[in-house]
Parts: C-alpha cells; sequence; structure tokens
C-alpha cells in the first residue's frame, strides 16, 4: 500500500481559535478513514482543508506525493459528498450526475453513459429524468453519492453525509457505502461524530478534540487502548477511575485500598484507568469471586434495563461505577441497597496523565 | 366567530374596489375611447389604422423599444456586477448598508429634479464635456442632449437599482454550496458562473429585467427633458394627445398600442426564462 494522502503540520485559526492544531496524518489508497470527534474540534475544516474550499495557514497537504495545499477545489482530484447534498436544483438527476465529466471535457453522449452508469451503482437508474427537489433525502443522498464518484476520484470525501436520514436507512447506507467503497477501491473519508457509526465503517478512526488528533487506530485499537482520557470517554461508555504508581512499582485504584497486580514499565505516576462497563462483574451474595477477580463495595445508585443488556450503576467511595450485565436485572439488584463488584485488572487500561 | 369570517371578504372587496375604481375603470374609459368616435360613441378602428398605418409611428414604436431594450440590456450589464459585489464581495456590513441606501436614496427624490439634474451634466458645457475635454480625451464637446444616448444615460440611472436590488436578493439566496459543488466536480469559477449561479439567478433577472423595461418603455420624464424635443418616444405621443391635443380618442388608441406591445415583450421575455439551462 502506498500513501495517497499526506498531511502535514497543518494549522489554521478563525481569530483566537485555533481549529486545526498541527496536524498530521497519512492516508493510503483505498483506505475508509473516518474522521471523528464533537462538535468544533476541527474534523469538518479539516475536510474543506483537504477539499481546497479552505486554505489551512500552515502546513502541506500533498496527494499522490504532489503538494496540492495552494490549488482551487477544481484542480483537485478529489470529489465531495456534502452534507446537504447540494444538488443542483435546476439540473435533473441525470444532468446533475453528468456535471462532472462534463466539466472535465468529456463529451455530452459520453457524460450521459458514465453519468447513468454511476446512477447504476447507487441504484437510481430509474430516476434520471426527476428534479432533486421531489425526491426523498435516501434519494437524495445517492444522487450526490453518484455524482461525485462519476469522475472516478482518487479520494472521496463526504461531510456528515448521513446525518440528515432516519436511523434504519441510515444503518442500511453505512453497510452500503462500506460495499460500495469497496467495490471502487476508492479511498474514502469520513467525517461524523457519531462514534458508532465510526466503528462500523471505519478501516482507520481518527478520533480529534479541540482542533488536535487525539489518536488514529481500527475500531478495536480505539475502544480497547485509547490513548486519552477524552477517546475512553468519547467513545463507548468507560468508567475513568483515578490511578497513582508509587516509585516501586505500585499502582492503586481511587476505588480500592490493594494495589493492583500490573505490569506496565515507565508509567507516570498518575492517570485515570479505563474499565468498560462489560468487564465490570455483578457478583452474587453467595458465590466467592473468581482467582484474579479483584472484589469492590459498592451501593446501587440506579439499575437500567433496556432489554438486551442492563445496566447497574453504583457509588464506590464517592466514584461511580456502572456494570453492564447481559439480560434483564437480578431481582435483588435495587436502588439503595449494597453490591458486590468485580473486575479483572487485565481489563484495565492505565492512562498516564502528566501532572 | 362571524366577525372573523366576514374579515377577509371585506378586505378582498376593499382592494377589489379600489382596483376597479382607480385601475380598471380607466382601462375601460381608454379602451373605449380608442375603439370609438364622435360625442355618439360610434364604433371604428380608425385610430388604430391611423397609428399602425403611419411609417412615423412605426418609427416612434422602434425607438421607443430600442431605448427600452438598451436601457434593460445597460443596466443589466452594469447591475449585475454591482448585485455581485455588494453581495459577494463587501464583507463589511456596514459599507454594504451604505452602499444600498446610496443606491435607494435618489429613488425618494423626483424623477424631473434627476433629469434635469442630467441635462445640467450633459450639456454642451456641462461637466462630463468639460472632464473629457479637459483630460484630452475630445477635442469638441459630445452631443449627448436630443440623442438616444443621452436618454439612455438618463434612464439606465434611474433604473439601474431594480436591477441591483432584484439580481442581488437573488444571488444572496444561491446556496454558497452549490458553487463549492461545482468546484468540486472540476468546474472553473467561469463555468460554474455559466452552468450554477446565472441559471440559478435567472428569476431575479428576468423580474427585475421585466421591471425596468416596463418602466423604459413607458417612461415620459426622462425621455422628454433629454430629447431637447428632438426625439419622441410613445408616451410622448400620448402625452401631446392628451394634453394638447385634446384627441383622446387617438390618445387612447396609441396607449392601448404601447400596453400590447410592452406585453408581448414581456411575454417572450418570460418564454426565454422558461427554458433552463440543460447543457450535460
Amino acid at each position: 500500500m502506498s500513501v495517497l494522502l499526506s498531511i502535514d503540520s497543518v494549522c489554521k485559526h478563525f481569530g483566537s481559535f485555533q481549529a486545526l492544531d498541527n496536524i498530521h496524518l497519512d492516508i493510503e489508497q483505498g483506505e475508509f478513514i473516518v474522521l471523528l470527534g464533537p462538535s468544533g474540534c476541527g474534523k469538518t475544516t479539516l475536510l474543506r482543508s483537504i477539499a481546497g474550499f479552505m486554505q489551512p495557514d500552515s502546513g502541506t497537504i500533498a496527494i499522490d506525493g504532489e503538494d496540492v495545499s495552494r490549488l482551487p477545489p477544481y484542480r483537485r482530484p478529489l470529489n465531495t459528498v456534502f452534507q446537504n447534498y447540494a444538488l443542483f436544483p435546476h439540473m435533473t438527476v441525470l444532468e446533475n450526475v453528468a456535471y462532472g465529466p462534463r466539466r472535465q471535457g468529456v463529451n455530452r453522449s459520453e457524460s450521459r453513459l458514465k453519468a447513468r452508469e454511476a446512477l447504476a451503482m447507487v441504484g437510481l437508474e430509474a430516476l434520471e429524468d426527476r428534479y432533486p427537489r421531489g425526491m426523498s433525502g435516501g434519494q437524495q443522498q445517492r444522487v450526490a453519492l453518484a455524482r461525485a464518484i462519476v469522475n472516478r476520484p482518487k479520494l472521496l470525501l463526504l461531510d456528515e453525509p448521513l446525518s440528515a436520514l432516519d436511523m434504519k436507512l441510515r444503518k442500511r447506507m453505512q453497510l452500503e457505502l462500506k460495499h460500495l467503497q469497496a467495490k471502487l477501491g476508492i479511498a474514502f473519508i469520513f467525517v461524523t461524530h457519531d462514534q458508532e457509526e465510526a466503528m462500523t465503517i471505519a478501516d482507520r478512526i481518527v478520533v480529534m478534540n479541540a482542533g488536535r488528533i487525539e489518536q488514529v487506530g481500527n475500531s478495536s485499537e480505539i475502544y480497547s487502548k485509547p490513548a486519552s482520557r477524552f477517546v475512553a470517554d468519547f467513545i463507548g461508555e468507560a468508567n475513568l477511575i483515578g490511578y497513582q504508581a508509587s516509585d516501586s512499582g505500585e499502582i492503586r485504584l481511587a476505588i480500592r485500598q490493594e494495589p493492583i497486580s500490573r505490569t506496565e514499565k515507565n508509567l507516570l505516576p498518575r492517570g485515570v484507568a479505563v474499565l468498560r462497563p462489560e468487564h465490570v462483574l455483578v457478583l452474587d451474595a453467595s458465590t466467592p469471586a473468581t482467582a484474579g477477580c479483584h472484589e469492590i463495595h459498592g451501593t446501587v445508585t440506579d439499575v437500567v434495563s433496556v432489554g438486551s443488556h442492563t445496566l447497574v450503576h453504583s457509588l464506590i467511595d464517592g466514584q461511580p461505577i456502572v456494570a453492564r450485565t447481559m439480560g434483564l436485572p437480578r431481582a435483588d439488584l435495587i436502588a439503595g441497597k449494597s453490591v458486590r463488584l468485580g473486575f479483572n485488572p487485565e481489563h484495565l487500561h492505565l492512562i498516564g496523565e502528566p501532572v | 366567530m362571524k366577525r372573523t369570517a366576514l374579515a377577509p371578504w371585506l378586505m378582498l372587496f376593499a382592494a377589489l374596489a379600489f382596483f376597479t375604481a382607480f385601475f380598471l375603470a380607466p382601462f375601460a374609459v381608454v379602451i373605449v375611447a380608442s375603439l370609438t368616435q364622435g360625442a355618439d360613441q360610434t364604433f371604428t378602428l380608425d385610430h388604430y389604422i391611423r397609428v399602425l398605418g403611419d411609417q412615423y409611428h412605426w418609427d416612434v414604436i422602434l425607438v421607443t423599444f430600442r431605448i427600452a431594450a438598451l436601457t434593460t440590456l445597460i443596466s443589466l450589464l452594469l447591475g449585475y456586477p454591482l448585485a455581485w459585489y455588494l453581495v459577494r464581495v463587501v464583507k463589511w456590513r456596514a459599507w454594504r448598508r451604505a452602499c444600498v441606501i446610496l443606491l435607494v436614496v435618489p429613488m425618494f427624490t423626483s424623477n424631473i429634479v434627476r433629469s434635469f439634474g442630467w441635462m445640467v451634466l450633459l450639456g454642451r458645457k456641462g461637466l462630463v464635456n468639460q472632464s473629457l475635454l479637459e483630460t484630452g480625451l475630445i477635442d469638441t464637446p459630445i452631443r449627448f442632449l436630443g440623442t438616444e444616448l443621452g436618454i439612455l444615460i438618463g434612464m439606465v440611472y434611474i433604473l439601474l437599482p431594480f436591477i441591483v436590488l432584484a439580481a442581488g436578493n437573488a444571488l444572496a439566496q444561491v446556496d454558497p454550496a452549490f458553487e463549492q459543488a461545482s468546484g468540486d466536480l472540476g468546474a472553473s469559477p467561469r463555468a460554474t458562473f455559466f452552468h450554477v449561479v446565472l441559471p440559478l439567478t435567472m428569476p431575479g433577472i428576468i423580474s427585475g429585467s421585466i421591471m425596468v423595461f416596463t418602466l423604459a418603455a413607458s417612461a415620459y420624464v426622462t425621455p422628454a427633458l433629454l430629447s431637447g424635443g428632438r426625439i419622441s418616444v410613445l408616451s410622448m405621443l400620448i402625452f401631446q394627445q392628451y394634453s394638447s391635443v385634446f384627441d383622446f380618442n387617438y390618445g387612447g388608441a396609441l396607449s392601448v398600442v404601447l400596453l400590447i406591445f410592452t406585453l408581448v415583450m414581456v411575454g417572450l421575455a418570460g418564454r426565454v426564462g422558461n427554458i433552463r439551462g440543460n447543457n450535460p
């Protein structure tokens, strides 16, 4: 695999607000990349800088080794699916899709041929004579997709393309996009604030916060080995428990007197331990904890069941801990009653934080 | 309940009564006058035959609509870029507001005053000729008054704001995302303008043009003052018939001819506007 897009030291300010803070990122041919983060984290600014709608203050963006930072959008070998689709209202579906090849100098009949081909890929060939105005959100979405792939760009940018669709259609489109991407072999950069969506479709997720990249990795890396407190909290649910490490290597958690057994080296003296709710066991009053399982005692504050699983919220020395158990809640879990919880220290992920 | 149900009808009636009394009735009077003759009001087409059978009238009709068409065209060519500047280029709100005020405030002044102003400026020893002479661009003063050029300058000046406001309004409503999408698909700014922005602002351009064209075709004050009596447009002939000759029948026929010609032109413009920019 070779590097397709190379982003180097890109910064962007809006007044005193730092939208992009020294971004470095390499993307390979045919990769499905998701830029994930809360609103205002800089993901859309980064996408617009790649597309050319915005000039970074400093740094370079190169596609296939060629620096495109100073090129206008129409000279960049990439296409964009816009958040609100931006379909031309005065053109039919076919005209919309054929617009790209036409502007690239392809003649009329061949442009139409290419447009029909692209429409067929998204399953819309029957609607080519309609105007976008009268189409559903899902159909407009497909037209926007067909219009963006018709020129066969090296790189396709998608700016929260599914955010306007309802949940069911959204889930279906996620899988369709993934299949389409695999079929075309084009690298996709997909912006979203929805971590579930990101984990569903991405080869690699780029988690952004406050203009910086917090972590790059595949979904399991990001979930099981978050690089920062922000990533741990943003991706899925997490119990964040403060820890302290002594010079002798003993690690103590805020919720337990005894040290835990870990083998980390060069760990910062303070930080947080990430414990996912599914790794917290709710122990039965009669059964003892199994070997290797650390036991903690607390008070139940809430029991929330969604049918397939139950979340048990409890407090341990003032620290909230959430446990996730399969199925419906046990009868003895009642708010205000005490509870025995257990966890295996292997499941802890420690993130050192500089003081 | 009953009052509220009645209120819309009352309001509608008021509007209809006003429209009938001050528009339909006078219009009917004009039409009837144009089709009748003498105190006993016998039906005749003589006035129309007199209007359309005379080459002089055809010349005046031609001049009238040539001036109206050129006024519309020049206003568009000047007004669209100005609207673009105000909507797309100006970033500073206060300056944009100041520009719009500068554009609109002259409309509060009487056409007569403004046309007299142009008579002073465009005269043989007026500011325009003086400046041109002093900068050495011309050797002898240009004759503006009494020429179509002079009338055009005055008309464009008076009617330009209509185009700027209509086109500016249309431009402001074009979502910048369309232009970005066009650029993203490989269209140069020039291609984006002709394939996306221009078609999307066409309704505004057409409505502004129709306004300017109809106002220019029916304008009286500006052509009357700037023509110096050398050029006649239809409205001046109509005015003569009503105010000096007192031939309301013949004047009525002229009015109806002006109206019909204007409607035909506007209809043609609307037809052109309906043709969509389908180029793939």
